[in-house]
Protein backbone atom coordinates (compact mmCIF):
# COMPACT_ATOMS: atom_id res chain seq x y z
CA UNK A 1 0.00 0.00 0.00
CA UNK A 2 1.16 3.51 -1.23
CA UNK A 3 -0.30 6.69 -0.07
CA UNK A 4 0.02 10.14 -0.81
CA UNK A 5 -1.47 12.76 1.49
CA UNK A 6 -1.84 15.97 2.42
CA UNK A 7 -2.91 15.08 5.89
CA UNK A 8 -0.85 14.63 8.82
CA UNK A 9 0.61 10.91 9.41
CA UNK A 10 -0.27 9.50 12.56
CA UNK A 11 2.51 6.73 13.04
CA UNK A 12 0.68 5.62 15.94
CA UNK A 13 -2.82 4.29 13.75
CA UNK A 14 -0.13 3.32 11.15
CA UNK A 15 1.41 0.82 12.77
CA UNK A 16 -1.71 -1.08 13.46
CA UNK A 17 -1.97 -1.52 9.78
CA UNK A 18 1.51 -4.15 10.34
CA UNK A 19 0.31 -6.59 12.98
CA UNK A 20 -0.12 -10.02 12.39
CA UNK A 21 0.73 -13.44 13.62
CA UNK A 22 2.89 -14.59 10.82
CA UNK A 23 5.42 -11.77 11.25
CA UNK A 24 8.57 -12.23 13.45
CA UNK A 25 9.36 -8.86 12.45
CA UNK A 26 8.04 -5.12 12.09
CA UNK A 27 10.14 -2.75 11.01
CA UNK A 28 9.13 0.93 10.61
CA UNK A 29 10.44 4.16 9.21
CA UNK A 30 9.81 7.37 9.75
CA UNK A 31 11.41 10.40 7.93
CA UNK A 32 10.52 14.06 10.21
CA UNK A 33 11.40 17.33 9.34
CA UNK A 34 14.64 18.21 11.18
CA UNK A 35 15.84 21.87 12.14
CA UNK A 36 19.18 22.04 10.17
CA UNK A 37 20.30 21.23 6.96
CA UNK A 38 23.85 22.08 6.02
CA UNK A 39 24.31 24.59 8.40
CA UNK A 40 20.88 26.04 8.19
CA UNK A 41 18.03 26.60 10.76
CA UNK A 42 14.79 24.93 8.97
CA UNK A 43 11.50 25.86 9.96
CA UNK A 44 9.60 24.52 7.76
CA UNK A 45 9.10 21.91 4.80
CA UNK A 46 6.90 22.02 1.91
CA UNK A 47 6.60 19.15 -0.23
CA UNK A 48 4.94 19.18 -3.74
CA UNK A 49 4.05 15.88 -5.57
CA UNK A 50 3.26 15.06 -9.03
CA UNK A 51 0.31 13.08 -7.85
CA UNK A 52 -0.56 10.72 -10.35
CA UNK A 53 3.18 9.64 -11.24
CA UNK A 54 4.12 9.40 -7.55
CA UNK A 55 1.49 7.53 -6.43
CA UNK A 56 2.24 4.61 -9.74
CA UNK A 57 6.28 4.79 -8.77
CA UNK A 58 5.45 4.33 -4.99
CA UNK A 59 3.53 1.50 -5.51
CA UNK A 60 6.16 0.08 -7.87
CA UNK A 61 8.96 0.57 -5.78
CA UNK A 62 6.31 -1.23 -2.83
CA UNK A 63 5.80 -4.04 -5.15
CA UNK A 64 9.63 -4.44 -6.24
CA UNK A 65 10.50 -4.55 -2.90
CA UNK A 66 7.97 -7.55 -1.95
CA UNK A 67 9.63 -9.12 -5.11
CA UNK A 68 13.08 -8.47 -4.12
CA UNK A 69 12.62 -9.46 -0.41
CA UNK A 70 11.43 -12.31 1.46
CA UNK A 71 8.91 -10.07 3.36
CA UNK A 72 4.94 -9.97 4.28
CA UNK A 73 3.68 -6.22 3.74
CA UNK A 74 5.15 -3.46 2.70
CA UNK A 75 3.22 0.22 3.08
CA UNK A 76 4.48 3.49 2.95
CA UNK A 77 2.71 7.04 3.75
CA UNK A 78 4.09 9.95 1.79
CA UNK A 79 2.97 13.19 2.95
CA UNK A 80 2.59 16.76 0.32
CA UNK A 81 2.06 20.37 1.64
CA UNK A 82 3.66 22.21 4.39
CA UNK A 83 5.29 20.16 7.41
CA UNK A 84 6.27 21.60 10.64
CA UNK A 85 9.70 20.37 12.31
CA UNK A 86 9.08 17.36 13.81
CA UNK A 87 6.39 15.98 11.70
CA UNK A 88 6.66 13.02 10.16
CA UNK A 89 7.20 13.50 6.11
CA UNK A 90 7.49 9.85 5.02
CA UNK A 91 6.26 6.61 6.79
CA UNK A 92 7.09 3.34 5.73
CA UNK A 93 5.99 -0.11 7.29
CA UNK A 94 7.52 -3.62 6.75
CA UNK A 95 6.85 -7.01 8.21
CA UNK A 96 8.61 -9.95 7.81
CA UNK A 97 9.33 -13.81 9.44
CA UNK A 98 12.52 -12.33 9.88
CA UNK A 99 14.48 -9.24 11.23
CA UNK A 100 17.29 -9.63 8.57
CA UNK A 101 14.63 -9.27 5.19
CA UNK A 102 12.60 -6.40 7.25
CA UNK A 103 15.57 -4.40 7.63
CA UNK A 104 16.79 -4.54 4.15
CA UNK A 105 13.61 -4.04 2.50
CA UNK A 106 12.44 -1.02 4.68
CA UNK A 107 15.74 0.45 3.70
CA UNK A 108 15.66 -0.49 0.55
CA UNK A 109 12.32 1.59 0.22
CA UNK A 110 13.30 5.13 0.85
CA UNK A 111 16.57 4.89 -0.76
CA UNK A 112 14.17 4.25 -4.06
CA UNK A 113 11.47 6.81 -2.72
CA UNK A 114 14.68 9.33 -2.37
CA UNK A 115 15.90 8.00 -5.98
CA UNK A 116 12.49 7.92 -7.84
CA UNK A 117 9.58 9.36 -6.61
CA UNK A 118 8.84 12.88 -8.67
CA UNK A 119 8.41 14.94 -5.24
CA UNK A 120 9.77 18.33 -4.22
CA UNK A 121 10.92 19.74 -1.56
CA UNK A 122 11.11 23.30 -0.84
CA UNK A 123 13.17 24.27 2.48
CA UNK A 124 12.16 27.52 4.78
CA UNK A 125 14.93 29.01 6.91
CA UNK A 126 14.25 31.00 9.95
CA UNK A 127 17.16 33.95 8.28
CA UNK A 128 17.51 33.33 5.01
CA UNK A 129 14.99 32.89 1.31
CA UNK A 130 13.29 29.52 1.03
CA UNK A 131 15.23 26.95 -1.28
CA UNK A 132 14.14 24.13 -3.52
CA UNK A 133 16.21 20.78 -3.03
CA UNK A 134 16.33 17.85 -4.92
CA UNK A 135 15.61 14.39 -3.23
CA UNK A 136 18.55 13.09 -5.26
CA UNK A 137 20.79 15.45 -3.60
CA UNK A 138 20.34 13.00 -0.48
CA UNK A 139 20.43 9.84 -2.08
CA UNK A 140 23.34 7.19 -1.20
CA UNK A 141 22.49 4.99 -3.60
CA UNK A 142 25.57 3.85 -5.54
CA UNK A 143 25.05 4.18 -9.34
CA UNK A 144 27.37 2.54 -11.28
CA UNK A 145 26.99 0.72 -14.81
CA UNK A 146 27.21 -2.56 -16.45
CA UNK A 147 30.91 -1.99 -17.82
CA UNK A 148 32.18 -1.12 -14.74
CA UNK A 149 30.41 -4.15 -12.87
CA UNK A 150 32.03 -6.31 -15.67
CA UNK A 151 35.14 -4.36 -16.00
CA UNK A 152 38.02 -7.18 -14.49
CA UNK A 153 36.43 -9.73 -16.93
CA UNK A 154 36.59 -7.62 -19.70
CA UNK A 155 39.20 -9.21 -21.79
CA UNK A 156 38.50 -12.84 -20.30
CA UNK A 157 34.92 -13.52 -21.62
CA UNK A 158 32.24 -12.45 -24.16
CA UNK A 159 29.76 -11.03 -22.04
CA UNK A 160 26.85 -9.98 -25.01
CA UNK A 161 27.06 -14.02 -25.13
CA UNK A 162 26.81 -14.69 -21.28
CA UNK A 163 24.12 -11.91 -21.26
CA UNK A 164 22.34 -13.49 -23.87
CA UNK A 165 22.40 -17.22 -22.18
CA UNK A 166 19.53 -18.53 -20.43
CA UNK A 167 20.30 -21.34 -17.97
CA UNK A 168 18.47 -23.14 -15.08
CA UNK A 169 19.83 -24.29 -11.85
CA UNK A 170 18.33 -27.37 -9.81
CA UNK A 171 19.05 -27.63 -6.61
CA UNK A 172 20.15 -24.76 -4.57
CA UNK A 173 22.34 -26.36 -1.85
CA UNK A 174 25.78 -26.92 -1.04
CA UNK A 175 26.48 -27.00 -5.45
CA UNK A 176 23.45 -24.55 -5.99
CA UNK A 177 25.01 -22.27 -4.02
CA UNK A 178 28.73 -21.34 -5.27
CA UNK A 179 27.25 -22.00 -8.79
CA UNK A 180 24.59 -19.79 -8.57
CA UNK A 181 27.16 -16.79 -7.38
CA UNK A 182 29.41 -17.58 -9.88
CA UNK A 183 27.06 -17.56 -12.98
CA UNK A 184 25.49 -14.32 -11.13
CA UNK A 185 28.63 -12.51 -11.17
CA UNK A 186 29.78 -13.68 -14.23
CA UNK A 187 26.29 -12.13 -15.95
CA UNK A 188 24.25 -14.86 -17.47
CA UNK A 189 21.60 -13.30 -18.57
CA UNK A 190 18.52 -15.12 -16.98
CA UNK A 191 19.09 -17.25 -14.44
CA UNK A 192 16.06 -19.91 -12.87
CA UNK A 193 16.51 -21.38 -9.80
CA UNK A 194 14.44 -24.82 -8.65
CA UNK A 195 14.34 -26.37 -5.20
CA UNK A 196 11.53 -27.64 -3.32
CA UNK A 197 12.94 -27.88 -0.38
CA UNK A 198 13.11 -25.85 2.95
CA UNK A 199 16.50 -24.83 4.61
CA UNK A 200 17.41 -26.30 7.65
CA UNK A 201 20.35 -26.33 10.33
CA UNK A 202 22.40 -29.02 9.02
CA UNK A 203 22.34 -27.29 5.16
CA UNK A 204 24.12 -24.30 7.26
CA UNK A 205 27.76 -25.33 7.48
CA UNK A 206 28.23 -25.72 3.87
CA UNK A 207 25.14 -23.53 1.67
CA UNK A 208 26.57 -20.20 1.75
CA UNK A 209 23.25 -18.06 0.86
CA UNK A 210 21.40 -19.65 4.23
CA UNK A 211 21.69 -18.23 7.55
CA UNK A 212 20.11 -19.36 11.08
CA UNK A 213 17.26 -16.67 10.44
CA UNK A 214 16.02 -18.44 7.59
CA UNK A 215 15.44 -22.23 8.77
CA UNK A 216 12.46 -23.06 7.56
CA UNK A 217 11.87 -21.18 4.52
CA UNK A 218 11.76 -21.63 0.69
CA UNK A 219 15.15 -22.56 -0.43
CA UNK A 220 14.68 -21.02 -4.29
CA UNK A 221 13.24 -17.58 -3.03
CA UNK A 222 16.24 -16.83 -0.60
CA UNK A 223 18.44 -17.91 -3.14
CA UNK A 224 16.84 -15.71 -5.63
CA UNK A 225 17.24 -12.72 -3.34
CA UNK A 226 20.38 -13.50 -2.94
CA UNK A 227 21.65 -13.70 -6.25
CA UNK A 228 19.62 -10.89 -7.52
CA UNK A 229 21.53 -8.95 -4.93
CA UNK A 230 24.76 -9.78 -6.36
CA UNK A 231 24.31 -8.74 -9.81
CA UNK A 232 21.66 -5.52 -10.94
CA UNK A 233 21.77 -6.59 -14.58
CA UNK A 234 20.66 -10.07 -14.48
CA UNK A 235 17.07 -11.79 -14.46
CA UNK A 236 16.74 -13.97 -11.50
CA UNK A 237 13.53 -16.30 -11.26
CA UNK A 238 13.10 -19.19 -8.87
CA UNK A 239 10.70 -21.88 -9.32
CA UNK A 240 9.58 -23.62 -5.75
CA UNK A 241 9.02 -26.81 -7.37
CA UNK A 242 10.23 -30.73 -7.40
CA UNK A 243 11.74 -31.86 -10.15
CA UNK A 244 9.45 -34.95 -11.56
CA UNK A 245 8.73 -36.67 -14.40
CA UNK A 246 5.84 -34.64 -15.11
CA UNK A 247 7.16 -31.05 -15.64
CA UNK A 248 10.83 -31.96 -16.01
CA UNK A 249 10.21 -31.14 -20.17
CA UNK A 250 8.77 -27.84 -19.58
CA UNK A 251 11.33 -26.90 -16.66
CA UNK A 252 14.03 -27.57 -19.23
CA UNK A 253 13.04 -26.71 -22.41
CA UNK A 254 13.70 -23.27 -23.68
CA UNK A 255 17.30 -23.16 -21.85
CA UNK A 256 20.87 -22.75 -22.98
CA UNK A 257 21.69 -25.08 -20.77
CA UNK A 258 20.46 -27.17 -17.57
CA UNK A 259 22.70 -27.25 -14.33
CA UNK A 260 22.22 -30.50 -12.28
CA UNK A 261 23.21 -29.45 -8.57
CA UNK A 262 20.85 -32.20 -6.86
CA UNK A 263 21.88 -34.37 -4.26
CA UNK A 264 20.33 -38.07 -5.42
CA UNK A 265 20.59 -40.36 -8.20
CA UNK A 266 16.95 -40.44 -9.58
CA UNK A 267 16.81 -37.05 -10.03
CA UNK A 268 20.36 -37.17 -11.51
CA UNK A 269 19.15 -39.87 -13.92
CA UNK A 270 15.68 -38.24 -14.68
CA UNK A 271 17.78 -34.78 -15.69
CA UNK A 272 20.03 -36.33 -17.30
CA UNK A 273 17.63 -38.58 -19.41
CA UNK A 274 15.57 -35.74 -20.22
CA UNK A 275 18.26 -33.49 -21.34
CA UNK A 276 18.86 -36.02 -24.02
CA UNK A 277 15.51 -36.44 -24.67
CA UNK A 278 15.11 -32.77 -25.29
CA UNK A 279 18.49 -32.30 -26.77
CA UNK A 280 19.35 -29.65 -23.85
CA UNK A 281 22.78 -29.82 -22.76
CA UNK A 282 23.58 -30.16 -19.19
CA UNK A 283 26.38 -30.28 -16.56
CA UNK A 284 26.31 -32.19 -13.81
CA UNK A 285 28.04 -32.43 -10.45
CA UNK A 286 28.46 -34.73 -7.51
CA UNK A 287 30.20 -34.97 -4.24
CA UNK A 288 31.09 -37.66 -1.91
CA UNK A 289 33.04 -37.09 1.31
CA UNK A 290 36.17 -35.81 0.03
CA UNK A 291 35.92 -36.42 -3.74
CA UNK A 292 33.53 -35.07 -6.66
CA UNK A 293 33.20 -35.08 -10.14
CA UNK A 294 32.05 -33.08 -12.64
CA UNK A 295 30.98 -33.49 -16.35
CA UNK A 296 29.22 -32.45 -19.37
CA UNK A 297 26.70 -33.61 -21.58
CA UNK A 298 25.84 -32.49 -25.30
CA UNK A 299 23.19 -34.28 -26.78
CA UNK A 300 24.37 -32.64 -30.20
CA UNK A 301 27.98 -33.99 -29.63
CA UNK A 302 30.15 -36.67 -30.05
CA UNK A 303 30.66 -37.89 -26.00
CA UNK A 304 27.93 -39.89 -24.97
CA UNK A 305 25.98 -40.05 -21.86
CA UNK A 306 25.45 -41.72 -18.53
CA UNK A 307 23.96 -45.05 -20.18
CA UNK A 308 26.05 -45.79 -22.91
CA UNK A 309 28.14 -47.52 -20.57
CA UNK A 310 25.22 -48.53 -18.07
CA UNK A 311 22.25 -48.98 -19.35
CA UNK A 312 20.58 -48.74 -16.13
CA UNK A 313 20.07 -46.33 -13.60
CA UNK A 314 22.07 -47.55 -10.10
CA UNK A 315 20.00 -46.87 -6.49
CA UNK A 316 21.47 -44.50 -4.43
CA UNK A 317 20.03 -46.85 -1.59
CA UNK A 318 23.18 -48.12 -1.43
CA UNK A 319 25.66 -45.25 -1.65
CA UNK A 320 25.50 -42.26 0.44
CA UNK A 321 24.37 -38.84 -0.24
CA UNK A 322 25.09 -35.61 1.60
CA UNK A 323 22.90 -36.93 4.62
CA UNK A 324 24.66 -40.14 5.32
CA UNK A 325 28.05 -39.77 4.23
CA UNK A 326 28.76 -36.25 5.52
CA UNK A 327 30.28 -33.58 3.04
CA UNK A 328 32.20 -30.20 3.73
CA UNK A 329 31.75 -26.80 2.56
CA UNK A 330 35.31 -26.42 0.89
CA UNK A 331 34.79 -29.61 -1.17
CA UNK A 332 31.26 -28.68 -2.46
CA UNK A 333 32.01 -25.04 -2.86
CA UNK A 334 35.26 -26.47 -5.16
CA UNK A 335 32.99 -28.62 -6.78
CA UNK A 336 30.12 -26.15 -7.27
CA UNK A 337 32.92 -23.52 -8.46
CA UNK A 338 34.40 -25.68 -11.25
CA UNK A 339 30.95 -26.84 -12.20
CA UNK A 340 30.31 -22.92 -13.21
CA UNK A 341 33.38 -22.57 -14.57
CA UNK A 342 32.28 -25.35 -17.29
CA UNK A 343 29.05 -23.41 -17.78
CA UNK A 344 30.45 -20.07 -18.53
CA UNK A 345 33.18 -22.02 -20.92
CA UNK A 346 30.38 -23.95 -22.72
CA UNK A 347 27.84 -20.91 -22.93
CA UNK A 348 30.17 -19.06 -24.68
CA UNK A 349 32.25 -21.35 -27.03
CA UNK A 350 29.91 -24.87 -26.73
CA UNK A 351 32.62 -26.63 -25.84
CA UNK A 352 34.78 -27.11 -22.31
CA UNK A 353 36.83 -29.80 -21.09
CA UNK A 354 34.40 -31.78 -19.47
CA UNK A 355 32.19 -32.65 -21.99
CA UNK A 356 35.29 -34.87 -22.92
CA UNK A 357 36.40 -35.71 -20.03
CA UNK A 358 34.93 -36.27 -16.60
CA UNK A 359 37.15 -34.29 -14.02
CA UNK A 360 37.20 -36.14 -10.60
CA UNK A 361 38.97 -34.89 -7.43
CA UNK A 362 40.15 -36.05 -4.02
CA UNK A 363 40.40 -33.20 -1.73
CA UNK A 364 42.10 -35.11 0.72
CA UNK A 365 45.26 -35.38 -1.35
CA UNK A 366 44.24 -33.09 -3.62
CA UNK A 367 44.62 -36.02 -6.66
CA UNK A 368 42.47 -34.96 -9.79
CA UNK A 369 41.71 -37.56 -12.35
CA UNK A 370 40.38 -37.13 -16.02
CA UNK A 371 38.47 -40.09 -17.64
CA UNK A 372 37.74 -39.50 -21.26
CA UNK A 373 34.13 -40.00 -21.80
CA UNK A 374 32.78 -43.15 -23.73
CA UNK A 375 30.17 -43.18 -26.70
CA UNK A 376 28.24 -45.95 -27.58
CA UNK A 377 26.40 -45.71 -31.14
CA UNK A 378 24.01 -47.72 -30.20
CA UNK A 379 22.90 -45.93 -27.03
CA UNK A 380 18.96 -45.11 -27.26
CA UNK A 381 19.34 -42.21 -24.60
CA UNK A 382 21.97 -40.58 -27.05
CA UNK A 383 19.84 -40.47 -29.60
CA UNK A 384 17.34 -39.28 -27.94
CA UNK A 385 14.80 -42.18 -28.23
CA UNK A 386 14.77 -43.37 -24.96
CA UNK A 387 11.34 -42.74 -22.80
CA UNK A 388 11.90 -41.00 -19.83
CA UNK A 389 11.13 -43.13 -16.38
CA UNK A 390 11.08 -42.49 -13.16
CA UNK A 391 11.34 -44.95 -10.50
CA UNK A 392 8.53 -44.94 -8.37
CA UNK A 393 9.32 -46.41 -5.50
CA UNK A 394 8.40 -43.20 -3.19
CA UNK A 395 6.20 -40.08 -2.68
CA UNK A 396 6.23 -37.17 -0.80
CA UNK A 397 4.19 -36.70 2.14
CA UNK A 398 2.12 -33.65 0.79
CA UNK A 399 1.00 -36.09 -2.21
CA UNK A 400 -0.28 -38.45 0.19
CA UNK A 401 -4.24 -38.81 0.99
CA UNK A 402 -4.42 -40.16 4.67
CA UNK A 403 -7.68 -42.26 4.47
CA UNK A 404 -6.07 -44.23 1.36
CA UNK A 405 -2.69 -44.81 2.61
CA UNK A 406 -1.18 -47.23 5.57
CA UNK A 407 1.94 -45.41 6.90
CA UNK A 408 4.28 -48.10 8.37
CA UNK A 409 7.53 -47.51 10.77
CA UNK A 410 9.80 -50.79 9.58
CA UNK A 411 12.26 -49.73 12.25
CA UNK A 412 9.23 -51.51 15.08
CA UNK A 413 7.10 -53.69 13.96
CA UNK A 414 5.90 -57.50 14.77
CA UNK A 415 7.38 -60.36 13.05
CA UNK A 416 4.87 -61.15 10.01
CA UNK A 417 4.47 -58.06 9.61
CA UNK A 418 5.53 -57.79 5.73
CA UNK A 419 2.94 -60.92 5.20
CA UNK A 420 0.15 -58.95 6.51
CA UNK A 421 0.87 -55.97 4.15
CA UNK A 422 1.52 -57.96 1.06
CA UNK A 423 -2.12 -59.11 1.36
CA UNK A 424 -3.53 -55.63 2.31
CA UNK A 425 -4.34 -54.52 -1.47
CA UNK A 426 -7.40 -52.15 -0.76
CA UNK A 427 -4.38 -49.11 0.55
CA UNK A 428 -1.48 -47.56 -0.47
CA UNK A 429 1.03 -49.01 1.80
CA UNK A 430 3.98 -46.49 2.48
CA UNK A 431 6.85 -47.25 4.43
CA UNK A 432 9.23 -45.56 6.14
CA UNK A 433 12.62 -45.62 7.93
CA UNK A 434 14.61 -43.21 9.73
CA UNK A 435 16.17 -42.00 6.52
CA UNK A 436 13.78 -43.57 3.73
CA UNK A 437 16.82 -45.84 2.64
CA UNK A 438 16.06 -49.21 4.26
CA UNK A 439 12.39 -48.31 3.25
CA UNK A 440 13.32 -47.72 -0.43
CA UNK A 441 15.13 -50.97 -0.32
CA UNK A 442 12.46 -53.05 1.10
CA UNK A 443 10.01 -51.22 -1.38
CA UNK A 444 12.36 -52.34 -4.73
CA UNK A 445 11.85 -56.07 -3.27
CA UNK A 446 8.35 -56.02 -2.89
CA UNK A 447 7.80 -54.57 -5.82
CA UNK A 448 9.72 -57.27 -7.87
CA UNK A 449 7.92 -60.06 -5.66
CA UNK A 450 4.69 -58.62 -7.57
CA UNK A 451 3.73 -56.13 -4.57
CA UNK A 452 2.72 -52.84 -6.08
CA UNK A 453 1.42 -51.22 -2.87
CA UNK A 454 4.47 -50.52 -1.83
CA UNK A 455 5.67 -47.16 -1.76
CA UNK A 456 8.28 -46.19 0.46
CA UNK A 457 8.21 -42.46 2.16
CA UNK A 458 10.60 -39.80 0.32
CA UNK A 459 13.02 -38.32 3.25
CA UNK A 460 12.15 -41.15 5.49
CA UNK A 461 10.94 -40.20 9.37
CA UNK A 462 13.00 -37.33 9.16
CA UNK A 463 10.31 -35.54 6.33
CA UNK A 464 7.32 -36.47 9.09
CA UNK B 1 47.70 -64.24 -15.51
CA UNK B 2 47.99 -60.20 -16.42
CA UNK B 3 49.55 -57.44 -14.46
CA UNK B 4 46.37 -55.23 -14.32
CA UNK B 5 47.01 -51.59 -11.99
CA UNK B 6 44.23 -51.22 -10.05
CA UNK B 7 42.85 -47.65 -8.38
CA UNK B 8 39.78 -47.73 -5.88
CA UNK B 9 38.07 -44.20 -5.85
CA UNK B 10 35.80 -42.75 -3.40
CA UNK B 11 33.65 -45.25 -0.83
CA UNK B 12 35.63 -48.03 -3.02
CA UNK B 13 39.32 -46.52 -1.31
CA UNK B 14 37.48 -47.03 2.08
CA UNK B 15 36.55 -49.97 1.75
CA UNK B 16 39.45 -51.44 -0.20
CA UNK B 17 41.92 -49.53 2.71
CA UNK B 18 43.66 -48.26 -0.33
CA UNK B 19 43.90 -46.03 -3.04
CA UNK B 20 45.96 -48.26 -5.44
CA UNK B 21 47.66 -51.58 -6.34
CA UNK B 22 49.04 -53.56 -8.66
CA UNK B 23 47.79 -57.18 -9.40
CA UNK B 24 48.41 -60.34 -11.00
CA UNK B 25 44.82 -61.46 -12.21
CA UNK B 26 43.11 -64.30 -14.32
CA UNK B 27 39.79 -62.07 -14.43
CA UNK B 28 39.39 -62.19 -18.39
CA UNK B 29 36.67 -59.53 -18.05
CA UNK B 30 36.55 -55.94 -15.76
CA UNK B 31 33.36 -56.93 -14.89
CA UNK B 32 35.14 -60.58 -13.46
CA UNK B 33 38.10 -58.42 -12.41
CA UNK B 34 35.54 -56.39 -10.44
CA UNK B 35 33.49 -59.46 -8.77
CA UNK B 36 36.75 -61.12 -7.92
CA UNK B 37 38.47 -58.08 -5.94
CA UNK B 38 34.67 -58.05 -4.12
CA UNK B 39 35.78 -60.76 -1.96
CA UNK B 40 39.12 -60.03 -2.07
CA UNK B 41 38.66 -56.53 -0.92
CA UNK B 42 35.46 -56.51 0.69
CA UNK B 43 33.88 -53.95 -1.36
CA UNK B 44 30.57 -53.60 -0.85
CA UNK B 45 28.75 -52.27 -4.09
CA UNK B 46 26.99 -54.62 -6.99
CA UNK B 47 28.81 -54.78 -10.05
CA UNK B 48 25.66 -52.90 -11.36
CA UNK B 49 26.44 -49.65 -9.67
CA UNK B 50 30.18 -49.09 -10.65
CA UNK B 51 31.41 -47.29 -13.20
CA UNK B 52 35.01 -48.38 -14.70
CA UNK B 53 37.82 -46.53 -16.44
CA UNK B 54 40.73 -48.38 -18.60
CA UNK B 55 44.08 -45.98 -19.59
CA UNK B 56 41.26 -43.46 -18.36
CA UNK B 57 38.86 -44.17 -20.84
CA UNK B 58 35.43 -44.77 -19.75
CA UNK B 59 34.89 -48.67 -20.39
CA UNK B 60 31.61 -51.02 -20.48
CA UNK B 61 32.10 -53.92 -18.16
CA UNK B 62 32.57 -56.86 -19.95
CA UNK B 63 35.86 -55.29 -21.84
CA UNK B 64 38.44 -57.78 -21.84
CA UNK B 65 41.49 -57.09 -19.97
CA UNK B 66 44.91 -56.34 -21.34
CA UNK B 67 48.29 -56.72 -19.93
CA UNK B 68 49.32 -53.35 -18.13
CA UNK B 69 45.94 -51.88 -18.08
CA UNK B 70 45.69 -48.93 -15.84
CA UNK B 71 41.54 -49.59 -14.16
CA UNK B 72 39.86 -47.24 -12.23
CA UNK B 73 36.87 -48.57 -10.64
CA UNK B 74 34.36 -44.99 -9.42
CA UNK B 75 31.21 -46.04 -7.67
CA UNK B 76 28.50 -43.45 -8.38
CA UNK B 77 28.22 -39.93 -6.35
CA UNK B 78 24.85 -38.68 -5.26
CA UNK B 79 25.94 -35.80 -3.21
CA UNK B 80 25.50 -31.96 -3.28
Amino acid sequence: MFSLSADAIDPVKSALLLRNEQSGAVVVFEGCVRNRNQGKFVTSLEYQAYEVLAQKDGEKILSEAREKFNIHQAICLHRFGHLLLGETAVWIGVTASHRDEAYKASRHIIDQIKLRLPIWKKEHYRDETPEWVFCKDHSSHVHFNQSDYYQRQSGLVDQAKLDRSRVLVIGAGGLGCPVLTALAQAGVGRIEIADFDRVSLSNLHRQSFYSPEVVGESKSVIAKNRVAELNPFIQVLSHDSRIDIANVGTFISGRDLILDCTDNLDTKYLIHDACFKHRIPLISASVYRHTGQVRSFDPEGDHGCLRCIQTEAPDDSQIGNCNEAGTLGAVVSAIGAIQANEAIEFLQSHRNSTLVETFFMNFSDLATMKVRNFKNRECACCRGEREIEETEYEVSLNDLIPSEVELVDIRNHPDDYLERLQNQTAKKIVVYCHRGIRSKRLVRDQRELGFSQFYSLRGGACSL
Amino acid sequence: MKSVHIQYFAMLKEQAGKGQETLSVTARTLGELYLHLTEERHLSLPLSMIQVAVNDEFSRLDREINEGDRVVFIPPMAGG
